[in-house]
């Protein structure tokens, strides 16, 4: 009589439990997928996947979402900020932009790059950590990022890749809200000291101390340009999403469409909260490093010693201590591709002579044209799934446009500022379910905006012919549009075996040569030092802003390597890693306001939940990857050793038996036993022959022995 | 009556004698693995695969499809990617020179990519030396190295090793720059087994003059199939005129033909496998050496190797950590 009831009670509290238990669970972690694709100009189409998984602070090691591997990655190596990515194709800065929203996101150079801040008592303890890390990293991603383990690739950046001071975290996801700590605003262009001010070329060193060293951490900085990218990369890549390629927006990553792109960035960014690890260190620097701090830091550093206990996860020393070393964890991860839609939907390419209407056909380019692929539904475990589509404004409220096919219907117009783009918001959690999901976007070859360039174009070439010096040359042209005095920022790294004089260094401006000292407002020169370092080179110049051409050049000698330090296909050249040339007076962020849309869902109108549109709108430093150079270097005949090795042994096997041949063996055709009884003079043949026989072996033994008391005098009296 | 008798006492000294027996075998704590042998069956508890491409270049295509044809086959009959060392000297699928992006093919009907949607290869270009071979078998690391480029087996562990490239006379050339002997593999295998690092290993060559390589084995329970005797060469199957290259070898492309009809539960023989080759379709004389195995070849399943099995063994004590 009284069951049903009864049941019915403990079924209410198992749901109000497991709401909680949920509830609390999502307080901590966050995912988000969003995607937003973008007409190119000739044919193309750009798509950027951006997953953005949140771990919040004071989280224990249990997780739901937020990947297991990442997290570890971060307690172990104390990382206060990351980023790896895998390109495969060139960026096309004068025709995909460079300075607007999603080009400073999406534009790396091609193979692998990795840079990232480590916390760090001691530049010693930084270069063991980025050994460690890059091991680490190959490992989860299926690369041979290990090669940047060599000390002689490491390097420490100096100017580029520091702090800035905006974050536009502050703009994620409204549920997981975390309190930025004071590492984050530090500016790191007051690093370098003295320097800013003084106009000569001189080096500078970070110098930091212990505690500097920790809260600003130490940046390494990392190039393969030569790493092959495929779908290796892209399955442990996937296999930190909490859907995989299983649910959600991921499922249109078709690999074959993926990698028969033009273009193709794979990355990964991490930011840990703050500076996680100072305090804490700080704290136990004073007490034994052995001693467990309090709570649940105790199995961590049991197992882990030393290490452990001090780099940062452990608990608390103190409220504030705890909250601190328990930052959370930011994971970005990025996908972005250029496809070609010319062929599969008929739009012709970009007419040649430029914006004459006729040619063009106005089309609409689907996800499911382009993926070969249907959406199916949204990451059930995402908190937040949307599809931004690009486009000038007419085209969309123009006539070209039919939300016929379209599910879900668009929701959200957002307009960027001062420009004349507009993105239409899709949000896939307000889906129709029951039908495939689709969204397209109004495609008009021939006239898509200009892209938003940086002001100069980068290009940068090998000069100088044979294999035993030549020269650098890097040339910045200035571009419509990129009027004014600018600054300009150079990193380039040089492997030890292109032996750069820096005294060759020449700078021109629009033909005139200048001097480079009047012109570097900082600089930072490295040497190189043979296998242990390689040169960087970091000048930050002052283009006055009537100048319209600037070339940098510089000479080198090339090295010698070693046999064995030859890769196997060594004859094609070595490759040397992008160059990275830094706008830092240009803004990268796009500033989107909503303009329009449908206000009944009660989603806020900011950019909370929207980690995309805040990462564009952020100030991201503008830079342009210049293509990487091929340098061909003086090789080996590879054969050579085999061949000397054979043939050496040959001769001297030849010459050695011959002789010992002729001293030792016996006579041929006297038989040493017939031959007593018939000799008349009755001598005793056997003595014979050991005299004989002994009489060389004495001459040799004596001469041996000359050389070697020669020797011992010779090596003694030096 | 008396030999009556004596027949009695020695019906009860016979059957002392076999308690006896009992009581000593049962006090010996006899391992499985030594039943498992006398009775022909294996005896391991978990399956490891290397599989080694040693080859660069856009020209050795088929090597590169050898490797992965192996890689889908033990994938497809259980055996997980962490437990799978996968060394590929050259991207072939992301090759500029690649039609078929992220794709490679063992045939030129083009029905199977061998690369399939969620590969994961453990070293990659120049990461495939010798040293790095000789190290995933001995399991001799920099402490830095991540567990997934190690091969963590045990002596429970039943490993497949299949090597393909250019080889010659008792070597196999890595990359077209060192090369490994077989005084190198044999002692390499001499010190996992020293270090019970394996139940039992299959190596597969799929090279010129493979069969050499194995020439100086002498650690237990290894049985090596080699494509080729010595003077001989192993030949390619066929060229793929739309991918430009010839896309497989012949030993290779019989061994998938054969693994592709096999299921999990398969109870085919390495025999069977091995009547599989003839020189007729390959060109040159596949051998096999079974002299350090322990059990009978004819019993030895292909799943053995080529699948994963879960074997469970009771423990009846406790296990002391």
């Amino acid at each position: 009589m009284f069951a049903p009831p009864f049941h019915f009670h403990w079924r209410l509290v198992y749901v109000v439990l497991s709401a909680f238990v949920i509830c609390a669970s999502t307080a901590h972690e966050c995912f988000s997928e969003e995607l937003l694709v973008r007409p190119l100009p000739g044919g193309k189409v750009l798509i950027h996947f951006h997953f953005v998984s949140q771990l919040g602070s004071g989280a224990n090691r249990h997780h739901k979402l937020f990947s297991k591997a990442v997290d570890q990655l971060v307690r172990k190596f104390s990382l206060q900020e990351l980023e790896l990515s895998f390109t495969q194709g060139r960026w096309d800065y004068t025709r995909w932009g460079a300075a607007e929203g999603i080009a400073p996101l999406a534009a790396k150079p091609p193979g692998v790059e990795l840079w990232s801040r480590l916390s760090a008592e001691s530049e010693a303890e930084a270069d063991a950590t980025w050994r460690n890390l890059t091991h680490a990293l190959s490992g989860i991603f299926c690369a041979s990022v290990k090669a940047l383990a060599d000390p002689a690739t490491k390097v420490v950046p100096i100017l580029s890749f520091q702090k800035k001071g905006a974050d536009w975290r502050t703009h994620l996801l409204a549920a997981a809200t975390r309190a930025p700590s004071e590492g984050e605003k530090g500016d790191a262009e007051n690093e370098c000291g003295g320097t800013a001010a003084g106009r000569t070329l001189e080096t500078c060193s970070l110098g930091a101390g212990n505690k500097e060293g920790i809260r600003l951490g130490h940046t390494r900085y990392g190039a393969l340009p030569r790493e092959a990218v495929c779908t290796e990369n892209l399955t442990p890549w996937l296999k930190l999403l909490p859907c995989r390629d299983k649910a959600g927006l991921a499922t249109l990553l078709e690999r074959r469409r993926v990698y028969g792109g033009s273009y193709h960035a794979l990355q990964v960014h991490i930011w840990a909260g703050g500076a996680p690890a100072a305090d804490v260190r700080t704290a136990s620097a004073s007490g034994s490093c052995l001693e467990p701090a309090t709570g649940a830091g105790r199995e961590w550093s049991g197992d882990r010693g030393c290490e452990g206990a001090s780099s940062g996860d452990v608990g608390g020393r103190g409220d504030d201590v705890s909250a601190r070393a328990r930052g959370g964890i930011v994971l970005e991860q990025t996908l972005t591709l250029v496809l070609d839609v010319g062929e599969g939907v008929g739009i012709p390419n970009e007419n040649p002579a430029g914006g004459v209407g006729h040619m063009a056909s106005k089309q609409a380019v689907s996800l499911a044209d382009v993926f070969g692929r249907e959406l199916t539904g949204s990451c059930p475990l995402a908190d937040v799934s949307r599809i931004y589509t690009e486009g000038r404004r007419v085209d969309y409220f123009g006539e070209g446009f039919s939300g016929a096919s379209v599910n879900p219907q668009p929701k959200w117009v957002w307009s960027a500022e001062g420009r004349s783009k507009t993105l239409l918001e899709y949000d896939l959690k307000r889906a129709t379910l029951g039908q495939p999901l689709n969204v397209s976007l109004p495609y008009d070859g021939a006239n898509q905006p200009a892209a938003e360039r940086a002001p100069f174009e980068v290009s940068r070439f090998v000069t100088g012919h044979g294999l035993e010096r030549g020269g650098i040359r890097l040339e910045l042209t200035r571009l419509a549009g990129g009027e004014g005095k600018t600054v300009v920022r150079y990193f380039q790294l040089l492997p030890w075996f292109i032996r750069v004089y820096f005294h060759t260094l020449r700078l021109e401006m629009d033909g005139r040569h200048v001097a480079l000292s009047d012109w570097t407002e900082r600089a930072s020169l490295v040497p190189a030092k043979d296998r242990e370092r390689q040169a960087v080179m970091e000048l930050e110049l002052r283009i006055p802003a009537d100048v319209k051409r600037v070339v940098l050049s510089m000479e080198f000698d090339k090295g010698y390597l070693r046999i064995e330090e030859h890769p196997p296909d060594g004859d094609r050249g070595f490759d040397l890693p992008s160059a990275i040339v830094t706008f830092p007076s240009v803004s990268g962020g796009v500033a989107y306001r909503m303009s329009d849309g449908d206000s009944t869902g009660g989603d806020s109108r900011g950019l909370e939940g929207r980690p995309l549109l805040a990462r564009m709108q952020a100030d991201l430093p503008v830079r342009v990857y210049t293509s990487g150079l091929l340098i061909p270097l003086a090789t080996p005949d590879f054969s050579m050793p085999y061949n000397v090795v054979t043939l050496t042994s040959t001769v001297i096997a030849m010459i050695f038996s011959s002789l010992f041949n002729t001293l030792l063996q016996r006579e041929a055709g006297k038989p040493a036993g017939n031959a007593a009884p018939d000799d008349p003079m009755g001598r005793d043949p056997i003595g014979e022959k050991q005299r004989t026989r002994s009489l060389p072996i004495a001459t040799l033994w004596k001469t041996f022995a000359r050389l070697w008391n020669m020797w011992v005098d010779l090596t003694v009296n030096s | 009556m008396n030999i009556s008798c004596f027949s009695y006492q020695l019906t009860y000294a016979s059957l002392g004698l076999f308690l006896l027996l009992l009581t000593c075998i049962d006090a010996a704590q006899v391992r499985p693995s030594e039943a498992a042998e006398w009775l022909g069956v294996s005896n391991h508890t978990n399956n490891w695969a290397v599989l080694v491409d040693t080859s660069r270049y856009w020209f050795n295509y088929r090597h590169i499809a050898n490797t992965l044809s192996l890689y889908r086959t033990v994938k497809r009959l259980g055996i997980p990617d962490d437990h799978i060392i996968l060394m590929l000297a050259d991207d072939m699928a992301c090759n500029p020179r690649n039609t078929y992006a992220a794709e490679v093919f063992n045939n030129e009907d083009h029905r199977l990519n061998l690369y399939g949607e969620h590969i994961e290869v453990d070293y990659r270009g120049y990461e495939v030396t010798v040293e790095n071979f000789l190290r995933v078998l001995t399991g001799r690391h920099d402490p830095a190295v991540p567990r997934s480029k190690r091969l963590l087996t045990d002596g429970g562990s039943n490993v497949l090793v299949y090597l393909t490239g250019h080889g010659g006379d008792e070597f196999l050339k890595f990359q077209d720059k060192e090369q490994v002997q077989a005084h190198d593999l044999a002692d390499a295998l001499q010190q996992m087994h020293q270090k019970q690092r394996y139940n039992e290993m299959l190596i597969i060559a799929d090279t010129c003059q493979a069969f050499t390589l194995f020439n100086q084995l002498y650690s237990p329970n290894v049985v090596a199939i080699g494509s080729s005797l010595k003077d001989e060469s192993s030949y390619s199957h066929h060229i793929d005129t739309r991918v430009g290259v010839a896309v497989i070898d012949r030993f290779t492309y019989e061994l998938l033909a054969f693994m592709e009809g096999l299921a999990t539960a398969s109870t085919a023989t390495l025999r069977a496998l091995f009547d599989v080759f003839r020189f007729e379709s390959l060109g040159s004389h596949v051998d096999k050496r079974t002299d350090l195995l322990r059990r009978p070849f004819n019993s030895v399943l292909v799943t053995d190797f080529f699948g994963s099995v879960t074997s469970v063994y009771q423990t009846e004590e406790v296990y002391v950590l």
